[in-house]
């Protein structure tokens, strides 16, 4: 039995939640033989169980699968409730708050090659904005230490600004008669203050729900530790363990919600999922079976990792001109792939507008440079002269306008024939010497 | 010498290939540049700036009597008080019905609402409290509260622990299910073109577009609810309608033989949120064409009941 996992990070089996879950509920059910190993090829989605070849995609499917047991109502609806709420939180923590991101960032730079380190992590990031966007906290960072700067003496930070008394004067008698004083309402209404109210509420939203269904217990379903769990850890740990420069939910966390970090901490230390990232990722250089078993032994690892999946260079080509054209405006596919699904969506109908453009765009430069070049002639008759009526010109500008583009279209023939002549004509050559008096 | 080279640029003959250079990028030059009759339009635009239009006399001026709960209905439907064909915004109506409150509904759409998205209500307007600004969406909850301690002082109701559990199950998963259902099934088309598209544009172009704009930002949405680490920009149809029938089960399991959600004694917004989808999915002359997800709703006897007593009791 093989599991596939996006690789570990902050001493954790996985950065995804969804697979360090996945991991945590094999080291639970301890199914006899198996091997971990950390991917990054995730098109097939992941984390991927691989038994008997047949391959079980998701964390929900792999759990059914283990379990064989349909789950309790409580289960799914806790199920779902990690995925929408735990899923918001982590996003904002781990991807949309951008100093955090540079965390996140580096920890993929250990477990990825060179060429999906440009590919997955923005994609990842990119997502999380996309769940996280109807919050307004985009890009927003929560207590934004740059803010700070305003409340500063004038001039801390500026070397070249003392030289500017005068405007400093002047804009400090102005801002006296402006009524642009804070007010508490205004403050709160700032949008990186109404950010952290927001989080903060989210925050405290999911861990007091939990909380209280935790209750006095010590896991989800009593005294035993249980499948949801495993699910609970996968997204309760990526918020508790990971060294984050903004660390406003491992905080809130450990100053409110005592009994969820407990919780936790008891589940990481009952399953010892302690993993070191390097320690992996040296696997590679591991030849045989063998040396993999010594160098985990030497390690102490305590799960059966293996030596990361490496792709073929075909593989890699294809992967990175996917993901680039998926970046092209027109030419990405507007529909998503819709899997098992009866009926078909056709690759056209996926291109569809870049289809649509590409055949206007050609047609249109087509005839422009067809009537330009002079293969085809604009249909004008013979000229008819009428006394009395008036001219274009005489219709104001949009007359004179219209006249003017018939007018240019006669000019441009006339300059063709013009230039045609000029090179027929001899160029006269004529010599001139001047010669110049030195003296 | 050097005075020769100086002459040489006033006698054009001589440099033939410059000149020839020059014929080519006047050809250029001609081919990009705008021409002066249209230039001089271009030049004078804008022509007239009028100012805005001033708002309609009628507007603001009448007396709201009754509360108006702006929806996606029809025009008889409104005037008869039927459900809505939307299930958000049928949430907030049989809520607002449970709570007893007099309203009436108004056919509206979208672009109508102070947050881009339906219901929201304007609340009755006199001369004591003057006009009240319209309630969007979410906070017609405590609007509803602040309504309801006015006349009287109403219990507060203990919410269960598992209650927002339970909540998402419907927000997130029977909701990707109707997404996918109503927008990207191909079969209910007709229907989702006879709900939305027809009712705002009669040009066959404009309603091209609204269908593709409808069905990419359902498809947007579906991926949103993706788990982290699905494959990028799939939908997987058994993925969505297995998670639905799970919801389903697992509700119908909290329900049991109860009347109500979490034992209360009157329906409250979990209930409303829930028949929200199952008025809409169980009926029959709703013109489903394929409909998955309301074959797995009859299976669940009680779900169904609890649609029904709903029906019979507020509409």
């Amino acid at each position: 039995m093989q599991l596939y996992v996006l690789g570990p990070a902050f001493d954790l089996p996985s950065i995804d939640a969804g697979c360090i879950a996945a991991v945590t509920l094999l080291r639970l059910n301890s199914v006899g033989d198996w091997q971990l190993i950390p991917t990054h090829d995730d098109r097939e989605g992941l984390p991927l169980l691989v038994d008997n070849s047949k391959r079980y995609r998701g964390y929900a499917s792999i759990a059914n699968h283990l379990k064989g047991t349909r789950p309790t109502a409580d289960d799914t609806a806790l199920a779902s409730f990690l995925h929408s709420s735990a899923q918001t939180l982590l996003d904002i923590s781990l991807y949309v708050s951008y100093e955090n991101y540079t965390a996140t960032r580096s920890a993929f730079t250990k477990i990825l090659p060179w060429h999906t380190n440009y590919l997955l992590p923005p994609r990842r990031r990119a997502a999380a904005r996309q769940r996280t966007e109807h919050l307004g906290v985009s890009s927003i960072d929560v207590d934004d230490v740059h803010e700070d700067l305003s409340n500063r003496p004038s001039g801390f930070d500026g070397v070249g600004k003392e030289g500017q008394g005068f405007e400093v004067e002047a804009q400090k008698r102005a801002s006296l008669l402006l009524p642009r004083k804070d007010t508490l309402k205004s403050l709160l209404q700032r949008p990186e203050h109404s950010a952290v109210f927001k989080l903060h509420a989210l925050a405290d939203n999911f861990f007091g729900a939990l909380q209280d269904m935790l209750g006095a217990k010590q896991y989800l379903h009593g005294e035993d530790i249980s499948g949801i769990d495993c699910l609970a850890f996968g997204y309760l740990s990526l918020m508790l363990y990971p060294q984050l420069s903004q660390d406003w939910l491992a905080k809130t966390m450990r100053k409110k919600y005592s009994k969820v970090v407990d919780y936790v901490e008891r589940i990481h230390a009952k399953l010892e999922l302690r993993t070191n990232a390097e320690e992996v990722m040296s696997l590679a250089q591991c030849k045989i079976e063998e040396e993999v078993a010594a160098q985990r032994n030497a390690c102490g690892m305590t799960l059966p990792w293996c030596a990361p999946a490496s792709s073929g260079i075909a593989d890699v080509l294809l992967n990175t001109s996917q993901e680039l054209l998926s970046h092209v405006p027109v030419l990405r596919p507007t529909m998503p792939l819709i899997r098992n699904s009866k009926y078909h969506v056709a690759v056209w109908q996926r291109y569809l507008p870049a289809i649509l453009t590409l055949a206007a765009s050609s047609v249109g430069l087509g005839v422009y440079l067809a009537v330009r070049t002079g293969m085809l002639t604009w249909p004008h008759g013979e000229q008819v002269h009428v006394f009395g009526r008036k001219r274009f010109s005489d219709y104001g500008h949009l007359g004179a306008a219209l006249s003017g583009l018939i007018v240019l279209n006669q000019q441009v023939a006339g300059d063709k024939a013009y230039h045609a002549q000029e090179q027929f004509d001899d160029p006269v050559h004529v010599d001139v010497a001047v010669v110049g008096d030195d003296g | 010498m050097a005075m020769t080279n100086d002459d040489s640029e006033q006698f054009p003959g001589t440099t033939k290939q410059q000149d020839a250079r020059t014929s080519i990028s006047a050809i250029w030059d001609s081919l990009f540049r705008l021409p002066p009759p249209l230039k001089r339009i271009f030049d004078q635009t804008p022509l007239v700036t009028y100012p805005e239009n001033a708002a309609p006399l009628r507007s603001g001026k009448i007396e709201r009597r009754r509360n108006a709960l702006y929806i996606f209905t029809t025009d008889e439907a409104a005037y008869r008080g039927q459900p809505s064909f939307n299930p958000s915004c049928l949430k907030w109506q049989a809520f607002l019905r449970f709570e007893g409150l007099e309203f009436v509904t108004v056919p509206s759409s979208n672009h109508a609402s102070p947050s881009g998205s339906l219901p929201f209500l304007l609340p009755t307007s006199d001369a004591k409290k003057g006009r009240g600004a319209p309630v969007v969406g979410g906070k017609l909850k405590r609007w509803v509260a602040v309504q309801q301690k006015e006349k009287v002082k109403s219990k507060e109701v203990q919410e269960d622990v598992r209650y927002e559990a339970y909540a998402s199950l419907v927000d997130h998963v029977i909701r990707r299910a109707w997404l996918y259902q109503l927008y990207l099934d191909s079969a209910n088309y007709p229907l989702l073109h006879r709900l939305y598209i027809a009712p705002c544009s009669s040009n066959s172009f404009v309603q091209l577009a609204m269908a593709h704009q409808l069905h990419t930002s359902a498809s947007a949405e579906i991926i949103k609810s993706n788990s982290s680490s699905s494959p990028s920009n799939t939908i997987d149809e058994d993925e969505i309608f297995r998670g639905a029938e799970e919801a389903l089960a697992a509700l119908a399991e909290l329900l049991g033989d109860e009347q109500w959600f979490f034992d209360q004694d009157k329906p409250g917004l979990f209930d409303a949120g829930l028949y929200a989808y199952t008025e809409l999915l169980l009926d029959n002359d709703f013109g489903w064409a394929e409909n998955r997800l309301g074959g797995m709703l009859r299976s669940h006897a009680g779900i169904v009941k609890h649609r029904e007593t709903i029906r019979e009791m507020y509409f």
